[in-house]
């Protein structure tokens, strides 16, 4: 072996350090302009700098395509307003409950049921009803056979417990079928004795009123849904006699200063002037006896119940300016209406009566609001299991009775 | 030929078939047993007499006296009943797992039994279908002879006296002009207005001035017709139903194109016919305790009757195939106190755009075949409620009403459901479907200035008719394949338990 | 798309390429008018056995169903009710098909593949392409029947119909003797 050309091999790397050290960095000659070019008054451009692109911004050549769109903003409402209003609807939750809807719409609320109300309570009653409504209850919750998928359960005493997902009948539709179904029931019973229900009365569903009214120098509008709305063309009898209305000069209202009871009614900017009572005015049919609405939400009862009062001033003060004309300041007559809202177990009843139309201070007469409920059944969910395993029990007579009294009133004479 | 047949039956095939049916081991041991005895028995001997057994007490061997060896009696080569073109050995089996059915004792047992648990391809029917022509096939497929142009003599027999119908007319133009009337703000409050497309309205409309017609007759007639006041109504419920039928055998899947299947999709290899599964949701839907009475009789020769030959692979005329679980749905759950079908009214306005049908005529045949499969599939699916079968056919005719209309044009029909077994060849089973249909009719023509102009008073006192036809009550057992201890939802008066005290809350 | 791909369209035969792109309708624009469509539409034998009122086409791939509509209503005349389309799967062949197809390009190569040998999938070597099939339902009145355009010369397809009935006797010898299979051969 030759070891002499491993021996006399050159050493690259300290050959190629010394060669990197001397010419491994790059020399830019100076780019600047020569003096005797500036001299001459020459423009000069600078290559490194990018000349200026001229940005020229795509625009429809229709300005109309229904392709390009935009969404509608509040502003193009056709009912906009600048400036803004307190505005009451469904979605209003007021956190002092009726305790402040006394003082918002001036009424005295009575807890019990008024007594013309009371009189009809197992009056005009038919031998099966009992066993008809325990079978619409079961239809409504167990024999119908929609597939809609549930909202997730949640249970507080069991955190960590995983609920499987289902699908089934839901809370609105179980609801619906049920009230539609006493309402028709309430029809057919009522005409074997009244045959004028199918003369006098009618049915609407999906009913909306809009009015506006001032509390305390405040306007107030109010919109009012109900689902079921049974109307006659003669005007609903009062509750309450004058010497009742006398009575409740002597009541004084709750008091919130330094808060305002407007304090959970929200400012909106799309609100309307006029009134409205969902029906064309040639309607021959339009006096409020009882409308029905669906509390499809987890709220308490009492913020539920505060709701329904105020829809019942908003059916009451349409109906008294549709009388009276829009301006009306002192009420000839009172005026009265039933309202029922449940949530397809308990439900709730208000009876009102329009006594004054001056809202602005506390003091006078008040208008009577009573408020009462009833349990139809009692709707056991299992704890962990599916809910195919729901129980059904203690089924209450009592709330149909009284369902069945709103719906009489008026008709009975 | 008897030689074969022995052959079967030691082969111990029963067991192989209650295997599949996902028994615990002791339930198969004991059903074995009792389908396949021992083949030879010692008379007078018992196992506690078995010689090796009493060796040891004494070594007198117990004598078998009379030794006789039983044969099971030779099968005969087809089950009782009438097979078609159904061979020998897959008659067995149907016949076989009809008896087996026949073990289950409740009704739901029996539906999953019936619908596997695994899918199977299918051909989806929706049964509102945009196709062009299908009233044959729909005939075919239901196995259903059409009476055109009348409905059955029971409403030629009822009379709707001028008192009744001069109280519900003035009521009807009522609820026409009343949809005018609402002032309807769409969307949710206080958001922007959500201005409806005019198909949705139209739907809207046409469901809720058919639902006040309804209530308005319903209510009206209820004084004088007891059993209107016990019906359940329901709106916009699922109707489905599942079955076979047969014909498809000769039909071959060879398309030059096509994998070369030799039988169209959901084909059943067992009965030789397709299999079909229907779906709808109908817009109103009235039940009744007991079931409507018979429009004829089953001896009558309009049973009989020839039915358009439409077998042609259903793939040509647009159907489709999907595979999904079996499903009977007549309208509601298992326990429903009404079980039988009274009267159903569906409206085509979510289904079909008549504006955007390409021929005149199109709105007559989509509704004469709807109004065939709607009718069909809902008594279909009640029968396999009250414990019929494909194995067990009806011992009564079921029958029931339907009306498709969409609040201003009405077309009535009347169907009777003489048998399930469609699955079998028409040459065996000479039984047909039979549906009655009335011609579109049209309520009124249309409304000017608040008046309703062009009235018919024909339609609406069919429409009343439809209300006063009362169900029967029969004297023989209603449902005669379930067990003797059934208790029928009817009979049952609580459904829920009352509470001791009536208190508040 | 790789690059090299992009001329591919102007190697395909005109009939077999994309259309050209449409312009963009803007609204208020005249309405675009194709006179001389690169579509083509051919009535074939229906695979099945469907309903007289029924005709089957094999189309363009890009056409719609409107475009058939259109396309038979307004060049041809013949009044349609429905149009159903969709797209199907090419057909397996053989080597043997394929070189047949070569030598004479009026070989059927579009027809059925052999049952058994498609099940098998054996000795093939490559799928034809995908196309559209188009099923279209006319009124009543208009009828078609197909002429006989082979009356006196059909070599093409003679033999494989000979085959195919030689194996269909067979078949029936073989049916006859299925109900005795379990038998054995002493009793049958």
């Amino acid at each position: 072996m030759r070891v002499t050309v491993c021996l006399c091999r050159q050493h690259y790397g300290r050959r190629w350090k010394e060669i990197w050290k001397r010419e491994g960095k790059l020399k830019i000659p100076s780019t600047d302009v020569p003096r005797w070019i500036q001299d001459l008054g020459i423009q000069v451009v600078d290559p490194t700098v990018p000349p200026p692109v001229e940005k020229k911004r795509w625009t429809l050549p229709v300005p109309d395509d229904p392709r390009f769109c935009k969404p509608t903003y509040p502003n193009d409402h056709p009912d906009f307003h600048e400036q803004k209003r307190h505005i009451f609807n469904l979605n209003t939750y007021l956190l002092e409950g009726t305790k402040q809807i006394k003082t918002l719409t001036k009424t005295q609320v009575i807890e019990g049921q008024p007594k013309p109300l009371a009189d009809l309570i197992g009056k005009v009653d038919h031998p099966l009803q009992d066993e008809l409504i325990q079978r619409y209850i079961m239809q409504a919750n167990v024999w119908n056979p929609a597939t809609y998928k549930l909202p997730k359960r949640i249970n507080f005493r069991l955190p960590g417990w995983k609920y499987k997902p289902e699908t089934g009948i839901t809370m609105g539709l179980m609801m619906r079928t049920l009230v539609e179904n006493l309402i028709r029931l309430c029809d057919m019973i009522a005409v074997e004795e009244y045959p004028q229900v199918l003369t006098e009365r009618r049915h609407t569903h999906d009913h909306v009123t809009w009015t506006h009214f001032n509390t305390q120098g405040v306007p107030i509008h109010v919109l009012a849904h109900s689902d079921h709305m049974i109307s006659s063309n003669k005007p609903l009898p009062l509750f309450a006699d004058e010497a009742m209305i006398d009575s409740s000069k002597a009541i004084v209202l709750p008091d919130f200063y330094p808060m305002s009871p407007l304090i959970d009614v929200k400012l909106h900017n799309v609100w309307r002037e006029d009134t409205c009572n969902g029906w064309t005015p040639e309607y021959q049919f339009p006096h409020v006896h009882n409308f029905v609405f669906l509390n499809n939400d987890t709220w308490p009862n009492d913020r539920r119940n505060a709701r329904a009062i105020m829809f019942c001033l908003a059916h009451c003060l349409t109906q008294a300016k549709k009388l009276y004309g829009e301006d009306v300041k002192v009420l000839p007559k009172p005026i009265s209406v039933n309202c029922t809202h449940t949530n397809g177990i308990v439900f709730h009843f208000v009876n009102f009566q329009l006594n004054t139309l001056d809202f602005e201070n506390q003091e006078g007469v008040k208008n009577i609001a009573w408020i009462d409920s009833c349990r139809m059944y009692r709707k056991i969910l299992p704890k962990r299991a599916m809910l195919n395993k729901t129980e059904y029990k203690d089924y209450n007579p009592v709330a149909f009775q009284m369902f069945k009294a709103r719906y009489l009133h008026g008709l009975v004479k | 030929m008897a030689a074969c047949m022995r052959l079967q039956q030691f082969a111990g095939k029963n067991a192989v078939q209650i295997c599949r049916r996902h028994l615990s081991g002791a339930k198969i041991r004991k059903k074995v047993r009792e389908r396949n005895p021992p083949t030879i028995i010692h008379k007078n001997t018992t196992m506690k007499e078995w010689p090796f057994y009493s060796a040891t007490a004494s070594f007198d061997y117990p004598k078998p006296q009379g030794d006789v060896a039983e044969y099971p009696p030779i099968k005969e080569r087809f089950p009782p009943g009438k097979w078609g073109c159904i061979p020998d050995r897959k008659a067995w089996v149907m016949y076989e797992k009809g008896k087996d059915l026949l073990d289950i004792p409740h009704v739901a047992e029996r539906l999953e039994e019936l619908c596997s648990k695994e899918q199977v391809i299918v051909y989806q029917l929706p049964l509102w279908q945009r196709e062009h022509g299908l009233v044959e096939f729909f005939q075919y497929i239901t196995k259903t002879h059409l009476v055109k142009g009348e409905l059955p003599d029971i409403y030629g027999s009822i009379e709707v006296d001028d008192e009744t119908f001069n109280f519900i007319k003035p009521l009807v133009l009522e609820v026409i002009l009343q949809e005018k009337a609402q002032v309807v703000q769409y969307g949710r409050p206080h958001q922007p207005i959500k201005h409806r497309t005019p198909l949705q309205e139209r739907i809207k409309r046409e469901e809720e001035s058919i639902r006040q017609i309804v209530n308005v007759i319903r209510t009206s007639l209820c004084r004088k017709k007891p059993h209107l006041m016990k019906l359940l109504q329901d709106k916009k419920v699922r109707i489905e139903a599942y079955w076979l039928r047969s014909g498809y055998e000769a039909i071959e899947d060879n398309g030059y194109f096509n994998t070369g299947f030799k039988h169209p999709k959901g084909f059943d290899q067992v009965t030789k016919a397709l299999k079909f599964q229907s779906s709808h949701t109908a817009n109103v839907v009235l039940t009744a305790e007991q079931p409507l009475p018979e429009f004829i009789s089953k001896e009558d020769p309009l049973c009989t009757e020839e039915i358009p030959q439409f077998r042609y692979n259903p793939m040509t005329v647009g159907q489709h195939t999907a595979p999904s679980k079996p499903r009977f749905v007549p309208g509601y759950h298992l326990g429903q106190a009404c079980e039988f079908a009274y009267l159903t009214i569906n409206t085509p306005g979510r289904e079909i755009d008549e504006a955007s049908l390409p021929h005149p005529d199109d709105m007559k045949t989509i509704t004469l075949q709807a109004g065939i499969g709607i009718s069909f599939s809902q008594l279909l699916a009640k029968a396999h409620y009250l414990g019929f079968s494909m194995y067990h056919n009806l011992t009564y005719p079921l029958t029931c009403q339907t009306i498709v209309g969409d609040g201003r044009r009405f077309s009535f029909f009347a169907y009777q459901l003489n048998t399930l077994e469609q699955w079998k060849s028409d040459e065996v089973i000479p039984q047909r479907n039979i549906c009655w249909a009335l011609d579109e009719l049209a309520l009124y023509d249309t409304v000017e200035d608040g008046e309703v102009k062009g009235f018919n008073d024909e339609v609406l006192k069919t429409l009343i008719k439809c209300f006063l036809i009362e169900p029967e009550e029969r004297e023989f057992n209603l449902r005669p394949y379930l067990p003797e201890d059934y208790e029928a939802p009817v009979n049952k008066k609580e459904y829920i338990a009352e509470e001791v005290k009536h208190g508040r809350n | 798309m790789a690059h090299w791909m992009k001329r591919a369209g102007s190697i395909l035969p005109f009939w077999k390429r994309t259309i050209p792109p449409f312009p963009v309708y803007w609204k208020g624009d005249p309405k675009n008018r194709v006179f001389l469509p690169t579509f083509w539409m051919k009535l074939v034998k229906p695979d099945r056995e469907m309903p007289p009122d029924y005709l089957q086409f094999i189309v363009h791939k890009q056409m719609s169903t409107h475009d058939v509509k259109n396309y038979l209503e307004k060049i041809y005349e013949v009044p349609v009710l429905r149009v159903r389309t969709e797209i199907r799967r090419g057909i397996p062949f053989t080597k043997e098909m394929w070189l047949k197809y070569v030598r004479n390009p009026g070989y059927p190569i579009h027809q059925r593949f052999p049952r058994d040998a498609e099940r098998e999938m054996s000795g093939v070597i490559n799928f034809t392409d995908e196309f559209k099939v188009a099923y279209v339902q006319v009124p009543e009145e208009v009828k078609f029947t197909w002429p006989d355009i082979f009356k006196e010369n059909k070599p093409l397809m003679e033999k494989a119909l000979e085959e195919r009935k030689k194996f269909s006797k067979e078949q029936k010898r073989l049916e006859k003797s299925k109900g005795s299979k379990d038998l054995p051969a002493w009793f049958r």
